[in-house]
């Protein structure tokens, strides 16, 4: 005999935990913390191991491909070819490093840099950094890169930290024309590209228009680079037309990011 | 060492190390693996173990791990596994799924619901990314299947040894 009371007692508080949630937005629950805390370090340690696997891997290809080239200068080339490598790292890590400090003053708010440690681009878009509640990361703190807006914190843990890119379907920017001033809600289509919806229908928008963050709805600090105009969609009908920007981001290649600290918070 | 060994043979632990070693996987080196929904993957690849005495639990580790992975609110997911269950076990007098045939209904059945649902907490429009959504799932479908006969196959070597 089935037993329905046990069902009915669990989907009654599964209900309720729902309830809770839907009702408080900030309670999260121990679980989502317990797995988080658990997960996201061992996500670090995975990325960490297999680079190192890679680096090993790569080398031993060097190696080969030497030995087979000149057998007499296997050991100079050995030497200067790790040389080279390492130089060569530290010049783009160097350039890397350079880049975020030109970014870092560009922005007049208070940033914290951080690393990205995994990524994932399933239905969640998101990607996972090495900063947590132990740096001061809070949830909806917004996340900047190199050539522009990232997306926003949301899950945090003690010291990592899950940010959902605006490739999302649910991002919902406000973002603005940088050359004719007019604003639009900017989201992820699900399909990997974003568009700007809500876009007045009698605005000259053009193809390499750039689009920026517009700072209304208090989330996005103003002026943040999302990307250039790729297509515009008018319909015959409606009052709005749809825009399609090519994001200047490429979040899934992403080493460095900001997290963006809201002084007036 | 040996009660440790013993924990991770547990049905439930191990499906859970299973999760959560694709979910870290899948958010590092094999980064092309977050498209594919490792949940109702190794659900169906186990649904053979969904009886009266173990569907809570498997439903409510299968559950909470999408959760956990959509970002969404704990329990929806959970609900969605619990109702599968449901239809696994008062359909299999009927439907038999130990049939090749009957398996690959209830899979397609199983694997496009999840999609849809999953899609649906996360704010997806079902018929602007039905494609999207028809793609996914055709993935976790041949992933599915791929394992499902591998798993067969070793089965069948292992009778034929005995």
């Amino acid at each position: 005999m089935f037993k329905w009371k046990r069902l009915f007692l669990v989907i009654i508080i599964i209900l309720l935990i729902i309830i809770v949630q839907a009702r408080n937005i900030n309670v999260e629950g121990p679980f989502r913390g317990l797995l988080g805390n658990i997960v996201n370090p061992a996500i670090f340690l995975t990325n960490k191991v297999f680079s190192g696997i890679g680096n090993i891997w790569n080398s031993y290809i060097n190696l080969v491909n030497v030995q087979k080239e000149n057998e007499e200068y296997k050991k100079l080339i050995d030497n200067l070819t790790l040389e080279n490598t390492l130089l060569s790292e530290k010049l783009s890590q160097s350039e890397r490093l350079q880049t975020l400090l030109r970014l870092y003053r560009t922005y007049d708010f208070k940033q914290m840099p951080a690393n990205v440690i995994g990524v994932s681009d399933g239905y969640v878009k998101n990607i996972v950094i090495d900063a947590g509640t132990i740096d001061g990361v809070e949830k909806n703190d917004p996340v900047i890169g190199f050539q522009g807006l990232v997306g926003r914190v949301s899950n945090t843990y003690a010291t990592t930290s899950e940010v959902d890119v605006i490739l999302n379907i649910s991002s919902n920017v406000s973002v603005m024309n940088s050359r004719t001033r007019v604003s639009g809600i900017m989201r992820g289509d699900g399909k990997g590209r974003l568009y700007v919806d809500y876009y007045d229908r009698l605005d000259d928008v053009r193809v390499g228009d750039v689009f920026v963050t517009s700072g209304l709805g208090m989330l996005y600090p103003k002026g943040i680079r999302i990307g250039k105009v790729s297509e515009i969609v008018r319909d015959n009908t409606g009052l709005f037309q749809k825009v399609f920007i090519e994001q200047s981001e490429d979040f899934y290649k992403l080493e460095h990011v900001f997290v963006v600290k809201n002084n007036s918070k | 060492m040996f009660s440790l060994l013993k924990i991770i043979q547990n049905r439930y632990v191990s499906v859970i190390l299973i999760l959560i070693l694709c979910y870290v996987l899948s958010h590092t080196t094999f980064h092309f693996l977050s498209n594919v929904n490792f949940s109702i993957i190794i659900y169906m690849l186990i649904i053979s173990k969904i009886s009266e005495e173990t569907y809570l639990p498997y439903s409510i580790i299968f559950g909470l791990y999408s959760d956990y992975s959509a970002g969404s609110y704990i329990g929806l997911n959970v609900l969605f596994f619990l109702f599968m269950s449901l239809i696994k076990m008062f359909t299999e007098y009927k439907f038999d799924l130990k049939t090749s045939f009957s398996l690959i209904i209830f899979s397609i059945f199983a694997i496009l619901s999840y999609n849809i649902f999953f899609s649906i907490i996360l704010g997806y429009n079902i018929i602007l990314s039905s494609i999207y959504i028809l793609k996914i799932s055709i993935i976790d479908f041949i992933i599915y299947l791929i394992i499902y006969y591998l798993m067969e196959f070793r089965s069948a070597f292992r009778s034929i040894k005995r």
